[in-house]
């Protein structure tokens, strides 16, 4: 009887403390308040998350000098390396004629270096240097127009015609994408950029009329991870300790979770499934205080007699990745990359694709020590998939009925 | 001292009737209170629903009230009314070329995305239909967000790709 008459008090104690607890203002696990965010889709024509713990619950509006800092950057950076810019320094790039000397900005001038930097590293399975191939394949922001109006000579009239061969093999010839041949110095405090004299190519079109293509560069992916770099040295910069800043979901910065309870204070993060539903994630990982990059087919793509064509191209063949004549369509569909920077995580993740699973193998053992990295293998032949990795299976959580192989 | 406090112990039942409900209560409590957080916020019925474009608000539909459209935007959204079905233009340019149909049910109190010509793909047309609080759909090349009227958007489940 007295055991109940406890158990009562309690039980009513505790009712009591949770009201008085709910009816001040909540904090999470880490003592700060509850996560809050600003979206944007005014930038890289995706969409652009800040998730972050406000000093105050009470005034938001005073983290709004960090957001608009974000989006300025964002902003700066697209003027910088967007070919749809007239004025930025990739689209000047591309209209150059070979041989040219092309002046960038500071901003464009560290993506030439770190793209070349990838580019050497992976031994040209990242390469910048395919602009004129994903234009080719349709994946352009052009493209997106709806209704699409074909006025290059080499844009297909329906879109289930694939390109014509002649500007493919123009396009991927080794002097039109070898972007180690890319001239990049400073002088007197301004930087340039030298098309190589050898990536030129001339093509007459269906009237007999000839143009001159050279090489073109892209920093589509590579870019939203260089802004994803600069966003977290903001961000930081402002005091933040918690929260997140993703940029078109592919690239990510991680603080920490202000709700976990551990002491690194890491996020539960989705991955994304490249054959579900939208929204569905095949993996969960454990990480905080990192940044993550993931590529895959299943972004911008579309299907012509059951052969997937991807955004990703390989710049060896010319095909989208696991689309070039002669496979089964077979290959890795999805890769990602934990702490590298989002800009190195970006190229990296892109190579990967691009190289197949025995290279991104090799490349993983010896390039990507101490980060933890997956990718997901399709075999066509037998429709199944495999996850291989070097993570520790305590580190994710697999949601897919999938086989893992350790790296 | 031990021994014999033991003994007592064992010579009571281990439950009196009054602990059975008390514990009983209080399991119901941790069941109940659990379902309201875990399923409840996900099932709570839509209200309205609410449009934004940037940062902005610019357009609300309320069940119980009505359309509203924000000043300045009278021109962009347009809203026809056909028995349940609520129609809501949006479009994206002042030359009223990009556009988005999205297609409220007051019955079902359910909304979809039921027209655009934003890209070949039209993924937002593809996104779930709101029907809770926590329904959203983006239109990533018009830049436009639809969400439930009273819907707060989850940060606390970062995803990526």
């Amino acid at each position: 009887m007295k055991a109940a008459k406890q158990g009562i008090c309690i039980a009513l104690g505790a009712l009591l403390a949770a009201g008085a607890l709910s009816a001040c203002a909540p904090k999470t696990a880490a003592g700060v308040n509850p996560l809050m965010g600003f979206t944007s889709y005014a930038y890289f024509g995706t969409s652009c998350i800040w998730a972050f713990s406000p000093a105050s619950a009470e005034d938001t509006d005073a983290e709004e000098p960090t957001w608009n800092a974000l989006k300025a950057m964002m902003g700066r950076t697209e003027e910088s390396i967007s070919d749809e810019y007239e004025q930025s320094s990739v689209h000047r790039f591309n209209l150059a004629a070979a041989g040219e000397e092309v002046e960038l900005d500071a901003t464009a001038y560290k993506l030439f270096v770190l793209a070349q930097e990838m580019y050497l590293q992976t031994e040209g399975a990242y390469n910048p240097a395919v602009g004129l191939l994903v234009d080719l394949w349709g994946f352009t922001p052009r493209f997106k127009a709806a209704p699409f109006v074909p006025e290059l000579p080499y844009d297909r009239k329906t879109s289930d015609q694939l390109p014509d061969p002649v500007y493919l093999t123009a396009f991927s010839a080794p002097e039109m994408t070898d972007f180690s041949a890319v001239e990049l110095y400073e002088r007197e405090g301004k930087y340039y950029a030298v098309k190589p004299a050898s990536a030129s190519v001339v093509i007459p079109d269906a009237e007999g009329a000839e143009h001159t293509y050279t090489m073109q560069v892209n920093f589509g992916g590579i870019g939203k991870g260089y802004c994803v770099d600069e966003a977290e040295a903001i961000i930081r910069a402002a005091g933040h300790k918690y929260g997140y800043f993703n940029l078109g979901g592919s690239s990510m910065c991680m603080l920490q979770d202000p709700d976990a309870t551990d002491e690194a204070r890491l996020w539960s993060i989705d991955v994304a499934s490249p054959r579900n539903a939208v929204f569905e994630q095949y993996l969960s990982v454990r990480e905080a205080d990192i940044s993550l990059s993931s590529s895959g087919d299943y972004e911008e793509y579309y299907i012509t007699d059951d052969v997937r064509y991807c955004h990703i191209v390989d710049g060896s063949t010319g095909y989208p990745v696991n689309a070039a004549p002669g496979g089964d369509g077979s290959g890795i569909i999805t890769a990602s990359v934990f702490g590298l920077t989002a800009a190195e995580g970006d190229a990296t993740t892109t190579a990967l694709m691009v190289m197949g699973r025995e290279k991104a193998i090799a490349y993983i053992t010896e390039h990507l020590e101490g980060k933890d990295v997956c990718f997901l293998y399709y075999d066509a032949s037998a429709d199944s998939y495999t996850m291989y990795t070097n993570m520790d299976a305590s580190e994710y959580t697999l949601w897919a009925d999938i086989a893992v192989s350790e790296i | 001292m031990g021994t014999q406090r033991i003994k007592l112990v064992k010579e009571k039942k281990p439950f009196a009737p009054l602990d059975v409900i008390v514990y009983a209560a209080l399991a119901v409590l941790v069941a109940v209170l659990f379902a309201v957080f875990v399923f409840g916020a996900d099932k709570t019925p839509l209200t309205g629903i609410r449009f934004v474009y940037g940062e902005e608000t610019v357009f609300t539909y309320s069940f119980a009230g009505g359309a509203s459209v924000s000043a300045g935007w009278e021109d962009r959204i347009a809203v026809e009314e056909e028995g349940d079905l609520v129609r809501v233009t949006f479009y994206a340019d002042a030359e009223k070329t990009e556009y988005n149909v999205l297609a409220i049910d007051k019955a079902q109190r359910m909304a979809k995305m039921e027209d655009a010509n934003c890209s070949r793909r039209k993924d937002c047309m593809y996104m779930r239909p709101i029907e809770t609080v926590s329904g959203v759909i983006v239109c990533v090349p018009h830049g436009l967000k639809i969400m439930a009227l009273d819907g707060q958007e989850d940060f606390s489940h970062p995803s990526l790709g």
